[in-house]
């Protein structure tokens, strides 16, 4: 019978709170909820600040150009960036979608920035399909998207400390710096767009 | 009220009778499983997108929210990096989770899923025991006919019966397609039977010792039998072939495979039969495999002649000259399928192509050749042709890889798209094909059937590491595709890898002219690459 009371109780509030406001008040209703998380998954994300160097690459653009990477990174812009791909079906999505609501929430501001999303399955993203998949999350020209060769990839990946051996093994991360020769914000794990814009204010006031 | 006043062991037999009857399929009255798998796997329900909101304030709907994406064909869920998403097959939901078991080894388990539970779940993101589901999980607005639809499907997934198991032993085909010569079909087979008895053998120097603690003792391994299945006649009467042989002896799954008629390459009456029985078959043997976007059950090596043509297109693309004749033998549909994916690839940015069928008159002087000919053919266009020096490019799978079938007069003006590892780095690689064979009494006599034949057998194996065969068919390639970038024996290729949908595994390749080394004959333009 306790059980039962609690479990209404705590459905009670689940009911109260908006849904989208992901499980936070359901969790501080429910006193075991503190022992249900694995690292990456749980809601939240770490934060480091890290310099990191980026070796000379060049990468292919989705429009099929192949560009030196450092230039695309020091284009004077402040630099969102992640690492995807687009037969990833559980991580890459969240991500993705993450980044377009953030850049959807910046407005107008967010034409002065540059999001950059690289592929690390580079071999079976060709351009058109690094086309589909950004335009699948509504891409502007704010927001670009590269491949390359797999060896490229995977310096860029390890320059990052974000490589992990096959693409199977990848993890959610997001690397934010406010401009060239700036060090760069690492989110680890999943930042939601409000956590974005949040690290983003950090790094760049509002106009 | 007569529920809440009922004892509480009343209850929780009641709610356990229930959950059995889910898992075990008895229930979902007037539930259509095929709204279910609507649900499940297109993120739809008729003509209305589901949709559903994920933590962060996202909203997602139709296909974007199909459940397929994360807990995968199977049901039995996935991994990405340390992302998991648990099996929910029906057999997994209606069954109580214990403590310290499940995705999350961790876990605090929890109660059995009902139907009514499991509604909750899916809206409010809470399981039967009251504890948040994963982040990544959305909360979906199903109504209750559309849950009860979900779980018809997913007692339907967990149902699935495996074909080709019998008792201890999980059965297995090779096909072997049209004309194929005996000297081929010997060395394939004795690559895939020693393969196969490799398996059977078990882990070798760990089995006497076990003998000695019989604690250690594993339970005794599924021994696998391979099937030979003969294709004889035209292709259109394949497909009764195929079902005539899986009806005398179902098989689990297919390895390998040749096509013998070299001319009329085609597969498609084995690829649409692997896809209507859903039937894994891995890495034929083919020099153009079907198109293998829509596939879901047949993994190929590689894209073969569709390869190369995209190799050739990206090179010529950065050409001054480009025209461009393509040259082929009527009736032969590798080459056929090759000089069609250039033809298409090179209009697509404007380049025009002529077409001509061995025997016409010969091009114009300046225009780049593409020679979609075998051994014999290419000798002949060579001595009509003797005083050309306008550049060729040759299809090296057309030419079975045989750089030697290149009339020497021909190389200083070729260029080869060569979707093999280029021989000079396939050392390692054919040092452990060979002591392989070696140590099982084989002689190294075909590498390139040999190697593909490995390849095959080694991916089951792979596979199969990680699943068993009463998990099934979707699980077998779900395992495949998450292991085979890291762990594959990636053969003749230059690299294999496949991912989520991915049924090509090597997608890369070299342009190679030939040098004047012996020691390396053939010299690549760059890296290998993805057109």
């Amino acid at each position: 019978m306790l059980q039962t009371l609690r479990q209404s109780m705590r459905l009670a509030v689940c009911a109260i709170a908006p849904l989208a406001l992901g499980t936070a008040p359901c969790q501080a209703a429910d006193e075991h909820a503190h022992h249900h998380h694995h690292v990456d998954t749980s809601p939240g994300y770490a934060r480091q600040v890290a310099n990191y160097r980026i070796p000379e690459l060049s990468l292919v653009g989705s429009d099929g150009r192949s560009v030196g990477f450092s230039q695309e990174l020091d284009d004077g812009r402040p630099v969102v960036l992640n690492f995807i791909f687009t037969t990833c079906t559980a991580v890459c999505p969240v991500l993705s979608q993450s980044m377009a609501e953030f850049r959807r929430k910046l407005g107008k501001e967010g034409e002065k920035l540059h999001m950059i999303s690289v592929s690390i399955d580079p071999e079976q993203d060709t351009p058109a399909r690094l086309g589909a998949y950004a335009a699948r999350f509504k891409a502007d020209a704010s927001w670009s998207f590269y491949t390359g060769t797999t060896s490229s990839s995977v310096t860029l990946q390890k320059a990052f400390q974000a490589y992990f051996g096959d693409k199977m093994h990848h993890r959610p991360m997001t690397f934010m710096r406010s401009g060239p020769g700036q060090p760069w914000a690492r989110l680890e794990g999943f930042a939601t767009p409000d956590d974005l814009l949040k690290e983003y204010r950090l790094l760049v006031a509002a106009p | 009220m007569r529920r809440r006043a009922a004892p509480r062991l009343w209850r929780k037999a009641l709610a356990i009778a229930l959950a059995q009857a889910l898992a075990n399929g008895a229930f979902a009255q007037g539930a259509s499983a095929e709204i279910g798998r609507q649900i499940y796997l297109e993120g739809r329900a008729g003509t209305e997108a589901i949709t559903a909101r994920r933590a962060g304030g996202l909203e997602t709907q139709g296909n974007a929210a199909a459940c397929v994406h994360c807990h995968r064909r199977s049901a039995l869920g996935g991994a990405e990096g340390r992302t998991y998403a648990p099996p929910i097959d029906a057999r997994a939901l209606f069954t109580p989770k214990m403590p310290g078991t499940g995705a999350a080894a961790a876990g605090l388990g929890r109660d059995a899923y009902g139907e009514s539970t499991l509604q909750h779940a899916l809206s409010a993101g809470l399981d039967p025991s009251g504890r948040p589901l994963d982040y990544l999980m959305p909360r979906y607005a199903l109504d209750a006919a559309q849950v009860s639809s979900l779980i018809a499907y997913l007692q339907s997934v967990s149902q699935r019966p495996t074909p080709g198991i019998s008792d201890r032993s999980v059965h297995l085909a090779t096909v072997m397609a049209g004309d194929v010569s005996p000297a081929a079909r010997r060395i394939a087979e004795q690559t895939l039977q020693a393969c196969v008895a490799e398996h059977n053998a078990g882990p070798q120097p760990e089995a006497r010792r076990k003998r000695l603690a019989q604690s250690m003792g594993r339970a005794a391994p599924m021994t696998w039998q391979l099937h030979v299945w003969n294709l004889q006649g035209p292709p259109t009467t394949w497909d009764a072939q195929l079902r005539e042989h899986a009806r005398q002896q179902p098989v689990f799954a297919m390895l390998g495979g040749l096509l013998g008629a070299p001319l009329n390459n085609d597969w498609s009456a084995v690829h649409a039969f692997c896809e209507r029985e859903a039937l894994p078959c891995l890495y034929p043997q083919l020099q153009m495999p079907p198109t293998a976007e829509d596939g879901v059950y047949s993994v190929y090596a590689s894209g073969g002649v569709r390869l190369e043509a995209g190799l050739i297109a990206q090179h010529v693309q950065g050409l001054a000259s480009q025209r461009v004749v393509q040259w082929l033998r009527s009736g032969d549909t590798a080459a056929r399928a090759g000089a069609d994916a250039l033809r298409d690839a090179l209009q697509r940015q404007g380049i025009g192509v002529e077409e001509r069928l061995l025997g016409s008159a010969p091009a114009a002087a300046q225009a780049l050749q593409v020679l979609w000919l075998r051994s014999g053919d290419l000798a002949k266009f060579q001595a009509a042709e003797a005083a050309s020096d306008s550049r060729v490019y040759l299809s090296a799978s057309l030419l079975a890889f045989q750089a030697e079938a290149v009339p020497l007069a021909m190389r200083p003006r070729a260029l080869m798209a060569y979707a093999h590892e280029l021989p000079q780095y396939l050392g390692a690689r054919r040092a452990q094909l060979q002591s392989w064979l070696a140590n099982r009494g084989l002689a190294f006599e075909d590498e390139a059937l040999q190697a593909d034949a490995y390849m095959a057998c080694n991916a089951l194996q792979l596979a199969m590491s990680e699943s068993d065969a009463h998990l099934g068919a979707d699980f077998l390639l779900e395992r495949l595709e998450a292991l085979t970038e890291r762990r594959g024996f990636a053969g003749l290729y230059p690299r294999l890898s496949l991912g989520v949908g991915q049924r090509v595994a090597s997608k890369t390749g070299y342009l190679v002219r030939f040098a004047s080394s012996d020691a390396e004959p053939l010299e690549a333009l760059g890296d290998a690459f993805a057109p």
